[in-house]
C-alpha cells in the first residue's frame, strides 16, 4: 500500500487543481476594492448589491434560469423518446439518426454558433425566448440522450412482458414500469440539459439581443469591457445554485437507494 | 380467514365466460390483432421523429448553411479555400489551433491516466472524492471558471504571487497560450478521466497478477498487460478531448491574446467583425472537416488495436 | 406455501383451469425455425410440463401462449377460443419469468397488487386478495420490502403470489426455479405441487431438468430441435421412450444396438446375439433397446428362461447408500449401467463376469438415430 502514496500525492495535486481554482471567485466576491486583486484587503457586500440594484443583471439571471428550465423538460422528452427509440426500435438509419442527434456535443460551437446565427436573422428569431429554447434544447440533447440510452439498455424488457401479462396495456407498463425503473438516468439528462442551457455562451453570444441576452452572456461582455467584481457575485451565485441542484439530486439518488 | 364469497368474486374476473367475451371484444375492435402480428420494436422508429427534425432544422441545416456559404460567397467558387491555404496568418492560426489541441490532450493524458488509475484501485471513499473533483468541474459554469482563471494568472494575481514568494519571479500568464493551455486543460480534464476510469474499472485485476505469477515484474506486467487493456479508453477519452479542443472559444478569447488568434477565435472574427461569411464559412469547413478526419482515423487505428470500435461519448454514462 | 390453501380449494375454484388447444404452432426468424408445427391439447386443470434441451422451442412456444411472440403460423385455443388476435395484457394468463421480472421499484406488497390495480379491482377487495396471497406464500411481515433485499426464493415467492393474486385460469412458468440450489428448488417443487392440486388452474411449466419435470407433472411434452417428440406421464416416458432422444434425455439407461429384421420381428440382432423384444413394437432397422438400471439384474449364472441376458464384466461400482450402482462392460465395449436395491444385491464385484439379465416386457425398443 506504501507504494501508493506517491500516486496519492499526485491525485491530490490534480484534485486540487480541478476544484481550487473555481473556488477564489467566492472570497473575491466580498471584496471592498475595485479591483480583482487576490487576496482582497478589505471585505464588503457591495457587488452584491450592485448585482441585484443592477436590473439588467437581475434580468438575465432570471432569463437564464427560465430558459435553463424549459430546455431541461423539452430536451428531457425529445432525448428520452429519442433514446426509446434507438434502444428499442429496429430500423434502417439507426446508426445515422443516432450520430445526428449526438452531432451537436461534437460539432465546435462557434460553426454551429454562426449558422444558427444565419438561419435566426432569415426567420427573425434574433434575440426571441424561442429561438434560445431551439438552440440550446438542440445543444443539450446529446447530454439526455446519452444517460438515458444508458439505462434503457441496461433495462430488463421482461418487466415490461411482466406487466403485459399481470394485465397492463402497453402505454401503463410504460408509465406504471418502465418510467418509474429509468427515472434516474431522466433526472441526470434533465440535469445536464438544464447545465447545458444555463452554461451555454457562444451560441447564445450570437442570438442574444441587447432586448434578451442570458447571464452568461452577460458575464463575457462584463470580462472583455469593465472588469468590476460584481462578476464575481454572480459567479459566486451560480456556484451556489449549481451545488445546491447536485445536492437535491444527490439527496433523491441515496434517498432511493435507502429505500430499495 | 374467509374466503371470497362467490358472489364478489373480485380478483377473477377470470370466468371462462368473461374470458370469451373480452376476446371476442378484442377481436370486434381488429385493433389488437394487428399489435400482436406486429414484430416488436417495429413501430419505434416514429419517437424518433420529432428529435430527429428538430435537430435537422435546428441544427444539421445551420451548419449546412455555413458550408455551403464557404464556396458561394461572395461568388462561387473556391476562392475562400485558395485564401485559407495560402495565407500566412491563416495557416499560423490552423497550425496553432492543431498544436494547441495536441498539446491539451497530450498533458490531459498524462495527468488524467494515473489520476485515473489512483480511482480503479482506491477505495470507495476516496474513489467518490477523486470522481467528486472531476465532476466539480462539469458541473461549474464555464464562464465561472474562466472568470476563476483570470484572477489567478493575472499579472498580480494567485500564482504569480505564488511564483514571488517560491523566488522564481513573476511571468505573464494572462494573454499568452500557456494560460489558454493551463485554462483549457482544467476544463477538459473530466472529457479524458472519466473514459479512461470506465476502461480501467472492466479491467479484471487478476490478469496483472496473473502477469506476475508468468514471471513479468510488477512494471513489466502492468505495461504488459494493464495499459494496452485500457487502451479503448485512450483512445476514447484523446478523441473526446482533441475533439473539443478544437471548438474551444471562450477560453482562449478570455485568457489568450488577439495576436496569437485560434481557429474559432478567427471564425467569429471573419463573420462578426469582418461580415465575410465565405471565408468564416472556409474555416469552419476546416474545423469539421479536421474533427471528422479524427473521428475516420482513430475509429480505424482503434479498431485495428483494441478490435473495438472507439466510443465517443464512452465516459459520459453518469 | 400451504397455510391457507383453503381459499383457492373451493369448488368452484376446482373448474377454474382452462383447456389449450396448439394446432400446427410454427415460429420462424428468417431462415431458422424455433417451433415447427406444435400439436398439443392439454386438459383444463392439468400440469403440463415442456422439457427439452435448451434451443429446442419450448420457451417459444410458452412466449407464444403468453402472446409475447407472434407465432408465424398455427393457433392457440384457450376454451375452444382462439387467442392468435389478443394482446398479452387480455389473455389473462398468470406467469412466473425466469429470473422472476419482479417491478424493482415496487415493494413486495404494490408487486403482488399489480395485477389487480390494473383489473380495477375496488381497494377493499384488493387488500384482501393480496393479504392471501402474501399467506399463501409464507411472506407475511415482508409486505414493506423491495425485491432486492429479498433472498432468491423469496423473490421466487413474490414471483408467483403476483402471478396467482389474480387467480387466472392458467399459470405460466419459465425456469422459475432455475436460479435457486438444489435443496431450495425441491422445497419449492413440493409447494408448487401442493398450490396446484389445490387450485385447479391449467400449470404450463417449462424447464430443461429432468428430474423437476418428472417430480411436478401430470404429463410432459418432450421438446427436441422445435417439435413435440414425446408426450405423457412421466411413468409413460420413462419407461416406454419412443425415441432415443427421449430415453436419454429422462433418466439413464443401458443401451444395446443393433438391428430388426422385418421376418423376425420378436429379435434384436446384435453381433451374435439375439435379444428378444417386447411384444407390438413397430420397430424395423436399426434399433436400440433401452433397458433402466433398475430393471437390470446380474447374477453369475445364465438368465432363466423368460429373460433376456446378455454376458457383462464389471467394471465400476458406486454406493448410494440403500443401493449400489454398477457399471458394467457390455459385449462389443460399450457401457451399461446396473441399479441394485437390497433385494436384488448379486454380490458381483469389480472384475467379476456374470450375466445381465432382464424381462423382455420391461425393456423399450427405439429407431437408431
Amino acid at each position: 500500500m506504501s507504494r501508493r502514496i506517491p500516486l496519492k500525492i499526485f491525485g491530490a495535486l490534480v484534485a486540487l487543481w480541478l476544484v481550487a481554482p473555481t473556488l477564489v471567485v467566492i472570497p473575491l466576491s466580498f471584496t471592498g476594492q475595485r479591483s480583482l486583486a487576490f487576496p482582497p484587503e478589505r471585505w464588503s457586500l457591495r457587488w452584491y448589491e450592485t448585482f441585484f440594484s443592477d436590473s439588467r443583471w437581475v434580468a438575465d439571471l432570471l432569463n437564464s434560469l427560465q430558459i435553463g428550465a424549459l430546455v431541461g423538460v423539452l430536451a428531457t422528452v425529445a432525448g428520452t423518446a429519442a433514446s426509446y427509440a434507438l434502444t428499442r426500435g429496429r430500423f434502417r438509419g439507426r446508426g445515422a439518426v443516432g450520430a445526428l442527434l449526438i452531432a451537436p456535443m461534437l460539432v465546435p460551437t462557434v460553426v454551429f454558433g454562426v449558422g444558427v446565427y444565419a438561419l435566426f436573422l432569415q426567420l427573425r428569431l434574433v434575440g426571441t425566448f424561442t429561438g434560445f429554447l431551439i438552440a440550446h434544447t438542440v445543444l443539450a440533447l446529446p447530454f439526455v440522450i446519452i444517460p438515458v440510452s444508458s439505462v434503457l439498455s441496461r433495462f430488463d424488457t421482461t418487466l415490461e412482458r411482466a406487466a403485459a401479462i399481470c394485465g397492463a396495456s402497453r402505454g401503463r407498463a410504460f408509465f406504471s414500469v418502465t418510467l418509474p425503473v429509468i427515472a434516474p438516468g431522466l433526472l441526470s439528462g434533465f440535469m445536464f440539459a438544464f447545465v447545458t442551457s444555463f452554461d451555454e455562451v457562444v451560441v447564445s453570444m450570437f442570438i442574444s439581443s441587447p432586448y434578451l441576452e442570458t447571464l452568461p452572456v452577460r458575464m463575457y461582455s462584463s470580462i472583455q469591457r469593465d472588469v468590476d467584481p460584481t462578476i464575481a457575485a454572480a459567479a459566486t451565485l451560480i456556484i451556489c445554485f449549481t451545488s445546491a441542484l447536485i445536492a437535491i439530486a444527490l439527496l433523491a439518488q441515496s434517498r432511493r437507494r435507502r429505500v430499495s | 380467514m374467509t374466503a371470497p364469497s362467490p358472489g364478489t368474486r373480485p380478483g377473477r374476473p377470470a370466468r371462462p365466460a368473461d374470458r370469451r367475451a373480452g376476446r371476442q371484444a378484442d377481436r370486434a375492435r381488429g385493433r389488437s390483432a394487428t399489435a400482436v402480428e406486429r414484430a416488436p420494436g417495429s413501430r419505434h422508429w416514429l419517437l424518433i421523429v420529432p428529435t430527429a427534425l428538430l435537430v435537422l432544422a435546428g441544427f444539421g441545416y445551420p451548419v449546412a448553411t455555413i458550408v455551403v456559404r464557404s464556396v458561394t460567397q461572395p461568388e462561387p467558387g473556391l476562392q475562400n479555400f485558395s485564401w485559407l491555404l495560402h495565407d500566412a496568418t491563416a495557416l499560423e492560426v490552423l497550425g496553432r489551433t492543431l498544436v494547441v489541441a495536441a498539446v491539451a490532450t497530450l498533458i490531459t493524458l498524462v495527468l488524467g491516466y494515473p489520476y485515473a488509475y489512483l480511482m480503479t484501485v482506491s477505495g470507495p471513499a476516496l474513489r467518490g472524492l477523486l470522481m467528486l473533483a472531476v465532476l466539480m468541474p462539469f458541473w461549474t459554469s464555464l464562464m465561472v471558471r474562466v472568470f476563476a482563471w483570470v484572477i489567478i494568472l493575472q499579472d498580480h494575481g494567485v500564482l504569480n504571487t505564488v511564483l514571488d514568494a517560491l523566488g522564481l519571479g513573476r511571468t505573464q500568464l494572462l494573454g499568452t497560450t500557456t494560460g489558454v493551455l493551463i485554462g483549457m486543460c482544467q476544463i477538459l480534464m473530466p472529457f479524458m478521466v472519466l473514459p479512461l476510469f470506465n476502461a480501467m474499472r472492466s479491467i479484471d485485476r487478476r490478469l496483472v497478477q496473473a502477469g506476475m505469477i508468468c514471471g513479468a515484474p510488477p512494471w513489466k506486467a502492468f505495461w504488459r498487460v494493464f495499459v494496452p487493456l485500457s487502451l479503448p479508453g485512450v483512445f476514447a477519452g484523446s478523441l473526446m478531448v482533441f475533439i473539443l479542443s478544437l471548438g474551444f472559444y471562450i477560453t482562449p478569447a478570455v485568457l489568450g491574446s488577439p495576436r496569437q488568434e485560434l481557429l474559432p477565435n478567427a471564425l467569429y472574427t471573419q463573420i462578426s467583425e469582418l461580415l465575410n461569411w465565405g471565408r468564416g464559412g472556409a474555416l469552419a469547413v476546416a474545423l469539421l472537416l479536421t474533427a471528422g478526419v479524427l473521428l475516420a482515423v482513430t475509429a480505424w487505428v482503434s479498431k485495428r488495436v483494441t478490435g473495438k470500435s472507439a466510443q465517443v461519448t464512452g465516459g459520459l454514462e453518469l | 406455501m400451504s397455510a391457507d390453501l383453503e381459499h383457492f380449494g373451493s369448488a368452484d375454484l376446482k373448474r377454474s383451469g382452462a383447456a389449450i388447444e396448439l394446432r400446427g404452432l410454427t415460429k420462424t426468424y428468417g431462415s431458422s425455425q424455433a417451433v415447427r408445427g406444435v400439436d398439443l391439447t392439454i386438459e383444463p386443470g392439468e400440469f403440463m410440463t415442456f422439457l427439452g434441451p435448451s434451443g429446442s422451442g419450448k420457451t417459444t412456444t410458452l412466449n407464444m401462449i403468453a402472446g409475447f411472440v407472434p407465432p408465424t403460423s398455427g393457433d392457440i385455443l384457450v376454451d375452444d377460443e382462439p387467442l392468435n388476435a389478443v394482446p398479452p395484457h387480455r389473455r389473462e394468463m398468470g406467469m412466473v419469468f425466469q429470473g422472476y421480472a419482479l417491478f424493482p421499484h415496487l415493494s413486495v406488497w404494490d408487486n403482488i397488487e399489480f395485477p389487480l390495480r390494473q383489473r380495477k379491482i375496488p381497494k377493499a377487495e384488493r387488500r384482501e386478495l393480496v393479504r392471501t396471497a402474501v399467506r399463501t406464500v409464507q411472506l407475511e411481515g415482508f409486505e414493506r420490502r423491495r425485491p432486492a433485499q429479498l433472498s432468491g426464493g423469496q423473490q421466487q415467492r413474490v414471483a408467483f403470489a403476483r402471478a396467482i393474486v389474480y387467480r387466472p385460469p392458467v399459470l405460466l412458468m419459465d425456469e422459475p426455479l432455475g436460479a435457486l440450489d438444489k435443496k431450495l428448488r425441491e422445497a419449492l417443487q413440493e409447494e408448487i405441487r401442493e398450490i396446484h392440486r389445490k387450485v385447479g388452474t391449467t400449470f404450463l411449466y417449462v424447464t430443461h431438468d429432468q428430474e423437476e419435470a418428472l417430480t411436478l407433472s401430470d404429463r410432459i411434452a418432450v421438446y427436441d430441435d422445435g417439435r413435440i417428440v414425446q408426450v405423457g406421464t412421466a411413468k409413460e416416458l420413462y419407461e416406454r421412450p419412443q425415441s432415443l432422444f427421449v430415453a436419454q434425455f429422462l433418466g439413464e439407461s443401458t443401451l444395446l444396438r443393433g438391428v430388426v429384421h422385418p421376418d423376425d420381428r420378436g429379435r434384436l440382432h446384435a453381433g451374435a446375439y439375439g435379444i428378444p423384444l417386447p411384444g407390438g413394437h413397430t420397430v424395423r432397422g436399426d434399433a436400440v433397446v433401452v433397458i433402466r438400471p433398475e430393471r437390470l439384474r446380474l447374477s453369475a449364472e445364465q438368465p432363466a428362461p423368460g429373460r433376456a441376458g446378455v454376458p457383462v464384466t464389471v467394471r465400476d461400482e458406486t454406493y448410494l447408500g440403500h443401493s449400489r450402482k454398477l457399471t458394467v462392460e457390455l459385449p462389443g465395449g460399450s457401457t451399461g449401467l446396473v441399479r441394485e436395491g437390497p433385494g436384488t444385491a448379486s454380490g458381483l464385484r469389480v472384475g467379476d463376469t456374470g450375466f445381465a439379465t432382464w424381462d423382455p416386457a420391461m425393456a423399450a425398443v427405439v429407431p437408431d438415430k
